[in-house]
């Protein structure tokens, strides 16, 4: 049960090239190999399904190029947009 | 963007010239991710931070943060360092030195701050080799290998750093690797809660100097070196020393109690001005 709960939970992987210096230690210490190299030995998303989101991508770059985190869903956006406006409703200026 | 990058984003300093100066997979920008990571998480404010360095390829660091920065001159990062602490003892100052700049011509300030118990944080990233200046030779290159201006083998034997600083008397000494980011996050936050001087090792790799003259390969062939020869403290003290011999302890080698020396100093300046007495 909960190996599909987490199994859902799809991650967003983004990669700024222009701070990349393909030095591939985020393809290399990957451990589900969801990272791939191209051709200049940059990485790109290879199987973006098999990411687990534990972010050593993230913790061991030594750029700041490659950031990983968990897609929300639509119900969460919805929830979260209905809590901003309660929360401005309440804390309105003038009263 | 994810929360990790987010946060680093806060304490960088966007106009200077990024992405930064060190080679392709150089451990100094990971170390660098773990330590601004450990400041933020230890509440301390961007203003109370005085991050000094001297030369070399870490002597960059404090360019690229937003913190009180110091840039000083060649091994001279510790008593610059002092200078601030005594001062300004409200001060949280964090000194990042390489092995060059720490322990070889530093070396006497390093073991003499240790000596005394100032109040310090210092982080010193040991790549074994003088990188920025063209791979020579540095105290921290091991017995054997090959530099620049050790072209057959180095014949002489290298400063194990943190075992120097626990003998030399500080009150926290730590050693992590850049392969084990995560620990060096712990690492860096107990150094920084430390009354006293404490020092914590980062190995790190210099791959395009060290690593190619020893045919140690890439970036990542050289982390996955420090992962097959680092030992934990707790597994160290399970095993022998022959197993021990081309291994690296790592993890907190020291936590000891120790009289910082701005407490001791303040009592000497009670005594002269007769508030207190002897």
């Amino acid at each position: 049960m909960a190996d599909k709960e987490k199994k859902k939970k799809i991650s967003q992987i983004d990669i700024y090239k222009a701070w990349c210096k393909a030095c591939g230690i985020c393809v290399a210490f990957c451990p589900m190999g969801v990272l791939g190299r191209d051709e200049g030995g940059y990485p790109y998303v290879k199987s973006l399904e098999k990411c687990i989101n534990c972010g050593w991508c993230e913790i061991r770059c030594p750029d700041f190029a490659i950031t990983v985190h968990a897609k929300k869903g639509e119900i969460e956006e919805i929830r979260e947009s209905f809590e901003k406006e309660e929360e401005e409703r309440t804390t309105a200026p003038g009263e | 963007m994810a929360e990790i990058t987010k946060l680093i984003h806060k304490y960088l300093r966007h106009d200077k010239k990024f992405p930064h100066v060190w080679c392709p997979g150089c451990g100094i920008g990971i170390m660098l991710g773990a330590l601004i990571r450990a400041i933020d998480s230890s509440g301390y404010d961007k203003d109370d931070i005085v991050l000094v360095s001297g030369i070399g390829c870490t002597g960059r660091l404090p360019v690229y943060v937003d913190f009180n920065t110091l840039h000083t001159t060649h091994g001279r990062a510790l008593t610059f360092a002092t200078g601030i602490k005594l001062a300004k003892p409200r001060l949280k100052v964090i000194v990042v030195m390489g092995d060059g700049d720490a322990i070889a011509i530093g070396g006497n300030h390093f073991i003499h701050a240790a000596r005394r118990n100032i109040d310090l944080t210092s982080i010193i990233v040991n790549n074994s080799v003088y990188g920025m200046t063209g791979g020579q030779y540095s105290p921290a290159t091991p017995y054997g290998m090959k530099t620049t201006t050790s072209m057959y083998s180095n014949v002489e034997h290298d400063f194990k750093i943190a075992e120097l600083a626990v003998t030399a008397g500080a009150a926290f000494v730590g050693r992590g690797t850049v392969y084990h980011a995560k620990l060096l996050d712990s690492l860096f936050e107990k150094a920084f809660h430390k009354a006293g001087f404490s020092v914590v090792e980062v190995i790190s790799h210099c791959h395009t100097q060290y690593g190619r003259l020893n045919r140690m390969g890439s970036a990542v062939e050289m982390m996955e070196w420090q992962r097959d020869h680092a030992v934990t403290v707790e597994k160290a003290r399970q095993m022998k020393s022959d197993e021990l011999q081309d291994k690296f302890v790592i993890g907190v080698l020291v936590d000891r109690e120790l009289p910082p020396y701005e407490e001791e100093y303040e009592k000497v300046r009670k005594w002269a001005k007769g508030v207190d007495k002897k």
